[in-house]
């Protein structure tokens, strides 16, 4: 079998950013809590997702007006 | 309250990774937080900078950058490691010492979880109605006065033909789903499901990836003969095929 390729580094045009942010902020596992929670000594702290989710929307109809 | 300093997590992977020296988030160095068989990639964070992503007025660019970061890692430790479980942009505990609890708490779960992504990577395949490529050639208006029969013929023609292509259009995006799946060790819905044909994610192992490619080239040379286009993104790592992990308060 031959060797797998590795993942290729992206740079990214405004489509595939958009592609991205979807990835990254919908999906990827999500270690699920509130803004800062205790488990067991483990303060969580994280990015407030429907804050990201506005800035998308920004950037994809920016994507759209260069196209 | 919230520390000034504390550490941003990108995934979770077998530990046999080994990245190279590298940056993330800031242009921090990445670490590997290596305990059990598995390891986290983290790096140290200054938390006003990701509170300033994430404010309303922010400039939209800073999340692209962290986005970009964030991707860029989680690619760097996919191709050293036998299996990444990205974790999505924003995941922070306070310390390392924070980090290697979670490791250890999390565990059994983190490694049923890299076993369903292991050796696999994620593509992102949407189909879009680009419009009839008959319809501008045969003309939907006449050329000259027409009777009333004509009229009423043209237009069923014309109904016809819409019924006949949405069937068309159904018919080629299961063929295409029926193909994709076959081949593919896992399938999730994509987020704009509503507005495309089709908008899947597809996990598929690397040895068969040449023929998953060769099956996207057939189904998008069928589909675009009737107007339909195959989009294709990826190869991604796994962000599709990954699930939660819960983290209760009152544990």
């Amino acid at each position: 079998m031959s060797e797998p390729l590795p993942l290729p580094a992206r740079h990214a045009g405004a489509n595939d950013l958009v592609d991205l942010l979807d990835r990254v902020i919908d999906r990827g596992a999500v270690v699920v809590g509130d803004i800062v929670i205790g488990l067991a000594g483990i303060d969580l702290i994280r990015l407030d997702a429907r804050l990201l989710l506005v800035a998308v929307d920004h950037l994809a109809d920016r994507g759209r007006d260069e196209r | 309250m919230t520390p000034d300093r504390a550490l941003y997590l990108y995934a979770a992977a077998t530990a046999d990774c080994a990245v190279a020296a590298l940056s993330g988030v800031g242009n921090e160095p990445v670490e590997l937080l290596v305990s059990d068989g598995l390891c986290l990639a983290a790096s140290d964070v200054t938390t006003a900078d990701l509170a300033a992503v994430g404010d309303d007025a922010a400039d939209p660019r800073l999340v692209a950058d962290l986005a970009q970061r964030h991707d860029a890692v989680i690619r760097a430790v996919a191709g050293a490691a036998t299996a990444v479980l990205p974790f999505r942009l924003g995941v922070v505990v306070t310390d390392r010492a924070a980090a290697h609890r979670f490791l250890a708490a999390r565990a059994a779960e983190l490694r049923s979880g890299l076993a369903l992504v292991a050796g696999c990577d994620e593509w992102g395949v949407t189909v879009r109605d680009d419009g009839d490529p008959a319809a501008a050639r045969d003309g939907d208006e006449p050329g000259q006065p027409e009777s009333g029969t004509a009229y009423l013929l043209r237009r069923r023609r014309h109904f016809d033909r819409i019924e006949q292509r949405r069937r068309t259009g159904l018919e080629l995006v299961a063929a295409t789903e029926a193909v994709l799946g076959e081949l593919a060790a896992g399938v999730a819905p994509g987020r704009r499901d509503g507005s495309l044909l089709l908008d899947r994610a597809y996990l598929v192992r690397r040895d068969e990836q040449p023929r998953f490619v060769e099956a996207l080239d057939r189904c998008g040379d069928r589909l675009v003969a009737d107007g339909f286009a195959l989009r294709v993104t990826g190869p991604w790592p796994p962000y599709s095929f990954v699930s939660d992990l819960k983290v209760g308060a009152d544990e």
